[in-house]
């Protein structure tokens, strides 16, 4: 699809968690060997779109360390782009470091492109979809601009996201916050399609509205005032990661295979990622390993049940790791119970010989700590 | 500038004796190690070598293999100046010509070679797992001035009848090559890798190409050529582990060293750098379900485990259903093993089918092969 643009925008999907003090969610490592960012990216390479520019306020190092060559995601490094989009000018200003006025720095990604239309994704929300379809929906309702959302029983997951009240033209009647009263929802799930001409409209004159706002902050205070925004339905699994304990939770759902998460892993498709030089995973004589999704590198002589590894985990024998996702480099050394623990990277287990979590409280391990 | 070294690896052997994995696929294109191919293990030698400029010689059933090398991007040489490239045979002025024997496939490609402009070139068999750097061996070869170098490693000597043996001076000058000898004089044996100083070698192989009579082979004809004209050729000792895959014993005994239970300290240690490099599949993480048995195996990303693995090698996208008990096996990417299916001894190659309940090699102290074509039967 050459004439859609797409922007991932990790400003609106910042979480301020223990999980995300050092990095972006959308480079934080989830199920063992990807990344948010690879779902978002993997979902846009699937629908044939390959011009994508991923707008980055901070911890822009991460970033360009998971994404390594562009080759690792798009079909043709001639005809497609990967672009990283920084505001150098509002790194030291967070406040003011909005996507808008990224874009407003590196507006040439907006100019120069023929694109007809652009497609913004957020990376904390976890889905499988068809942009191609999306895109179709946009251009038949004739609209500026559309919104996908999810309608949602189990609202309890979505506390404080954006929910949406839809009017009878299908358009937004208005925004709201999903509460803890509300049975079902309509939550936005912050990926919006917008034509490329009222999008570079809208850059220009937000800073009339503030100078604060985000895109999604606009289109929403737009939708009230100024174009009415088209609603456009994903009727499959969907996340979404706010915290430390969404990422356990939803981290286990799908090692569980529950709630039809598994749609994420495309039957017709591979989800896309960095590659690496790890070999496969060593099992000693006394490994016991159960339910566990396991990234190569590992080696495993003890036991191991209902967890989630990262590469180059080792689990010496006589350790026990349960109900717990361990990311890369962890060692556990003989001895050592963990359970419920979300260990970060290049932790070692050696002293201490319970480290105990809850499924409901996770343990959260920074990273590089001796324990 | 440094003085450049080319590497051509031989790579287009058909490997008659892997039977049926070879059906379709060349030899250093077989699956080792649940992650690797045969001939990763010479391409990665050759990039930890910082040798940037690689032709690989194919012939047998190349299309997998020549897709396999693309540009090399998978061994790092798709940078700046550096050229990886499959070379099968190819229809020339004076005809249409396959390779007729290890020196024919150099010599048909001196135009390769005189493009590159190489002071040395190193010439490798696609089809052995060591790992190793040859910078030891190309050094050694520059500074005794020698028109040829080969990389030997001693053998048992009830062993060597089964080599190419070399016997050389006390300053490793090699002063006999013999090839299986009935009665054998030493226990150096060429590995198949040899090191040339270019200008000899284009002399002596355009010099073999117009004999009718040479079978045009390195080990029959060139290297004794070279000794019977009384030139320098040096024997490099390598130490380490290297193995020749040829046969199914020797394939299936290959994979199970790398099982934690059989690693000696010689056995090639993946973690440690120089690095073997292979295609990263874009698969899954491994998948282990609630009543999964894994003990000492090796598993790839990508498989999913439901049964019980015990002393084997799992390449990625197996699936190993629930009850099914597989030990001392090597299965290939893409092998289902069904419910309480039992698989014992075997290899299994790529997309093999082993249904519900079936029984493979219970008993058996003898390594069988199974193929795709097989389980269809």
């Amino acid at each position: 699809m050459n004439n859609v643009l797409a922007l991932i925008d990790l400003h609106i999907s910042s979480t301020n968690d223990i999980l995300t003090n050092s990095r972006e969610l959308a480079s934080t490592t989830f199920l063992g060997r990807y990344a948010f960012i690879d779902f978002v990216l993997s979902n846009l390479i699937d629908s044939g779109i390959d011009d994508i520019s991923i707008l980055v306020q901070k911890y822009y190092r991460s970033i360009t360390k998971h994404l390594g060559p562009s080759s690792t995601y798009l079909k043709n490094t001639k005809t497609g782009f990967l672009n990283i989009l920084i505001n150098e000018k509002e790194l030291a200003n967070p406040l003011f470091n909005t996507d808008v006025r990224n874009l407003l720095e590196n507006d040439y990604v907006l100019y120069d492109s023929t694109c007809k239309y652009v497609l913004i994704c957020p990376v904390n929300f976890i889905y499988k979809i068809d942009y191609q379809k999306v895109i179709e929906q946009h251009i038949n309702s004739g609209k500026e601009i559309s919104v996908i959302y999810k309608n949602v029983k189990d609202t309890d997951n979505y506390l404080d996201c954006d929910k949406i009240v839809i009017d009878s033209l299908n358009s937004v009647q208005k925004f709201d916050k999903v509460s803890s009263k509300d049975k079902e929802a309509n939550v936005s799930l912050k990926t919006y399609v917008v034509n490329m001409d009222y999008l570079k409209n809208v850059i220009l004159k937000s800073n009339n509205v503030s100078q604060l706002f985000n895109l999604d902050d606009v289109f929403k205070y737009l939708s009230q005032y100024d174009q009415k925004m088209n609603c456009i339905e994903h009727k499959g699994y969907a996340r979404v990661i706010r915290n430390l304990k969404d990422y356990y939770k939803y981290s286990l759902e799908i090692l569980d295979g529950d709630e039809g998460s598994l749609e994420v892993f495309s039957s017709d498709s591979f989800l896309l990622t960095k590659t690496h030089n790890s070999r496969p995973v060593l099992y000693g004589k006394n490994a016991d390993v159960t339910q566990c999704i396991i990234a190569n590198g590992c080696t495993i002589n003890g036991k191991a049940k209902h967890s989630i590894l990262a590469r180059d985990v080792i689990i010496e024998e006589g350790a026990t790791v349960e109900d717990s996702i361990l990311f890369t480099h962890t060692i556990v050394r003989k001895g050592v119970h963990l359970k419920g623990v979300v260990a970060d990277k290049r932790c070692e287990f050696k002293t201490k010989k319970e480290v105990i979590g809850t499924s409901e409280n996770p343990l959260y391990i920074n990273r590089g700590a001796k324990i | 500038m440094s003085r450049k070294t080319v590497a051509m690896i031989l790579a287009g052997g058909k490997g008659t004796r892997l039977k049926a994995l070879t059906k379709k696929i060349a030899k250093p294109a077989v699956y080792f190690g649940g992650k690797y191919r045969i001939i990763d293990f010479c391409l990665s030698n050759v990039a930890n070598s910082h040798i940037d400029c690689v032709g690989v010689l194919t012939q047998y059933e190349s299309v997998v293999l020549n897709n396999y090398i693309s540009n090399g991007h998978i061994w790092g040489f798709d940078g700046v100046n550096s050229t990886c490239v499959a070379l099968p045979p190819r229809q020339t002025e004076e005809g249409a010509n396959w390779y007729k024997g290890t020196a024919d496939a150099i010599a048909q490609n001196l135009d390769f070679l005189d493009g590159e402009e190489p002071d040395y070139v190193l010439i490798l068999s696609g089809d052995h797992i060591y790992k190793t750097t040859y910078d030891e061996m190309i050094n050694l070869h520059i500074k005794s001035g020698a028109c040829c170098t080969i990389s030997v490693m001693e053998v048992e000597w009830k062993e060597a009848s089964r080599f190419g043996i070399l016997e050389v001076d006390k300053e490793d000058r090699i002063t006999k090559f013999v090839e299986k000898p009935k009665e054998p004089k030493s226990n150096l044996a060429s590995m198949g890798v040899y090191v040339f100083t270019y200008k000899d070698l284009k002399k002596v192989l355009l010099e073999d190409m117009k004999n009718p009579d040479s079978s045009h082979d390195f080990g029959k004809d060139i290297i004794p050529n070279l000794l019977k004209a009384n030139k320098k050729l040096m024997a490099y000792r390598f130490s380490g582990y290297w193995r020749d895959v040829g046969t199914l014993d020797s394939l299936h005994s290959a994979n199970m060293e790398l099982l934690p239970s059989r690693r000696t300290q010689d056995t090639i240690n993946f973690d440690e750098p120089p690095i073997i490099y292979s295609e990263d599949t874009h698969s899954l993480p491994q998948f282990i379900g609630k009543n999964a048995s894994i003990k000492d195996s090796l598993i790839n990303q990508g498989a999913s485990i439901f049964g019980s693995v015990s002393e084997s090698i799992i390449s990625n996208e197996v699936v190993v259903e629930e009850g099914a008990k597989v030990t001392n096996s090597v299965l290939m990417p893409g092998v289902k093993i069904g419910k309480n299916a039992i698989v014992n001894n075997a290899i299994l190659g790529s997309n093999t089918v082993i249904n519900d309940n079936e029984v493979v090699n219970k008993d058996g102290n003898e390594i069988v092969l199974l193929d795709k074509e097989r389980s269809l039967q």
